[in-house]
């Protein structure tokens, strides 16, 4: 059977600061069932309230930082309007420091509040739009980068049997893979996935 | 949201360290890992912050993306050599079943004498046939069958599990699939066949079949078309007529997947179960009986104690052969 090793809780390497707070593989848990799924919420708030799209990546990322680092010291009771505080506290730290006048980030809390309203934790997701879903995401990626996630992850081929089959060296190799990683990371955690569940 | 094309052509830091935090990912994941790459790992990660949560992100993805595997079709497989890290599960038979083709080949057409051939799947095995009439059979989990083609007529017998048939017609060659006594004649089909204890369950996709019940159930024989699921007892016979969508979908383990619609808890976990050594024990009797819709990958039970746990809040304890589902 295949039993590929289990990274549930992705890392439990030791932090710095964690000791004196939550344990760093709770943090990981929480930042991994609580605050990913809302990625595509996240987003759309940066990019309705941000003029520039191509900073939103990075700001993705502080947002992500920021609240990592404050789970840290205490796990936050309602991931989806933290995850909204902290993007709009930073929206307006840039804004401060580009010297704009931000006239959007100024956007009231409260309806915020309901835009955080999403489905709890009670996830399972429907294969068949998830399939569908990755697909889509698949098509979506540069030939080659599509070529060498299908190898890998389809065809369950290693490296050099990759980079053999498609004439390239492995460092090539692992650039493909490594893009096409990021990208699907984008197109699963930036929509929202299908979940549902009935009583 | 970002599109692909605006990503790449940058190398600010967050690009950086997304490209280095997928490379870990992958090559964590690739079977050639060692404690030195996991210390490496690790320091880096206690670097920043932005390490880690970078690292967190795509590795989530990355484990979505295990459901790629699904879109495995078996004309793929054919074309792409396997790496030794692929793990796929390949009956001990089937190199002796490649020579049996080819021997088949050489010799005659058809063996004048019978001879049965027997092909079986582990637990989490699943392995597709394709017979010298052309006709496919697909098995399951720990499933057995035995062959016997020749001249007069193709025969198998279906000792347990389940099989996924495709049947090539041949009107001179009836195609009979026998099962806890009762028998199938196919008129030019497809359709799965499942034995559970003493039950049987056929399901129809395409084409027709008769169905002739074991002789000790006085029932005539009935012709199934598509959509038609039969369930024969030890002494009942009843078919009902499904959506074919839904008759696909009990076929998802085909693409290695389980699909649950309002299937009770405990009811999952039984499915699960017959793909998979670890058993699952539901322990809290009220969340047994709760039902859930999704897909699951067919053998991933870390996946399902996640969702047992998201849904109902029950906490995993894994023993050795079994994993327990508590409150």
């Amino acid at each position: 059977m295949d039993r590929k090793p289990d990274h549930q809780s992705a890392v439990a390497a030791p932090f710095p600061g964690a000791a004196k707070g939550t344990a760093v593989s709770a943090v990981d848990n929480w930042f991994e069932q609580e605050v990913l799924p809302l990625e595509a919420l996240l987003m759309q708030y940066l990019e309705r309230n941000w003029r520039n799209p191509s900073d939103i990546p990075d700001f993705r990322q502080d947002v992500y930082v920021r609240i990592y680092e404050a789970a840290l010291k205490e796990i936050p009771e309602h991931a989806g309007k933290f995850i909204l505080t902290t993007a709009r506290n930073l929206l307006v730290d840039k804004a401060r420091q580009a010297r704009i006048v931000p006239i959007q980030t100024a956007a009231n809390l409260d309806e915020l509040g309901t835009a955080a309203d999403v489905p709890g934790p009670e996830r399972i997701t429907l294969a068949r739009e998830e399939l569908r879903h990755l697909q889509a995401a698949l098509d979506r990626l540069p030939p080659r980068a599509r070529e060498a996630i299908v190898l890998r992850r389809i065809h369950g081929l290693t490296r050099a049997e990759i980079a053999r089959r498609m004439g390239i060296n492995e460092v090539s190799v692992s650039r493909y893979l490594s893009r096409a990683i990021c990208a699907l990371a984008d197109t699963l955690h930036g929509e929202p996935s299908n979940i549902r569940r009935r009583p | 949201m970002s599109q692909f094309g605006e990503r790449w052509d940058d190398n600010s830091p967050v690009r950086t360290i997304d490209m280095r935090a997928a490379d870990y990912v992958e090559r964590r994941d690739s079977g050639h890992w060692t404690d030195k790459d996991e210390a490496e790992l690790e320091a880096w990660l206690s670097e920043t912050v932005a390490h880690r949560v970078a690292f967190l992100r795509l590795n989530s993805s990355w484990r979505r993306t295990e459901r790629l595997a699904a879109l495995r079709s078996p004309e793929h497989e054919q074309d792409v050599p396997h790496g030794p890290g692929s793990g796929r599960n390949y009956l001990k038979v089937a190199a002796g079943f490649g020579l049996f083709l080819a021997l088949g080949g050489f010799i005659a057409t058809y063996f004048s004498t019978p001879h049965v051939e027997t092909y079986s799947t582990p637990i989490g095995g699943r392995e597709i046939l394709t017979l010298r009439d052309g006709s496919k059979i697909e098995l399951n989990t720990n499933t057995s069958v035995h062959v016997s083609l020749n001249a007069k007529e193709r025969a198998i017998t279906v000792e347990k599990g389940e099989v996924y048939f495709q049947v090539h017609h041949d009107a001179s060659r009836p195609f009979m699939v026998t099962a806890q006594g009762h028998r199938l004649i196919d008129l030019g089909t497809e359709f799965s066949l499942r034995i559970d204890r003493q039950n049987v369950k056929v399901a129809l996709l395409e084409g027709s079949v008769r169905f002739d019940p074991d002789n000790q159930i006085a029932v005539k024989p009935k012709v199934l078309t598509p959509g038609d699921v039969l369930l024969a007892s030890t002494d009942r016979i009843s078919v009902k007529k499904e959506p074919l969508h839904d008759v696909l979908e009990s076929l998802a383990w085909r693409q290695g997947m389980l699909v649950f619609h309002n299937t009770a808890l405990a009811a999952a976990a039984a499915e699960f179960n017959r793909y998979n050594q670890t058993k699952i024990v539901i322990q809290d009797p009220l969340a047994a009986k709760e039902t859930i819709n999704g897909t699951l990958p067919i053998n991933n039970l870390a996946e399902f104690s996640r969702m047992a746990k998201n849904l109902f809040g029950l906490r995993a304890e894994n023993h050795e052969d079994e994993i327990l589902l508590t409150r």
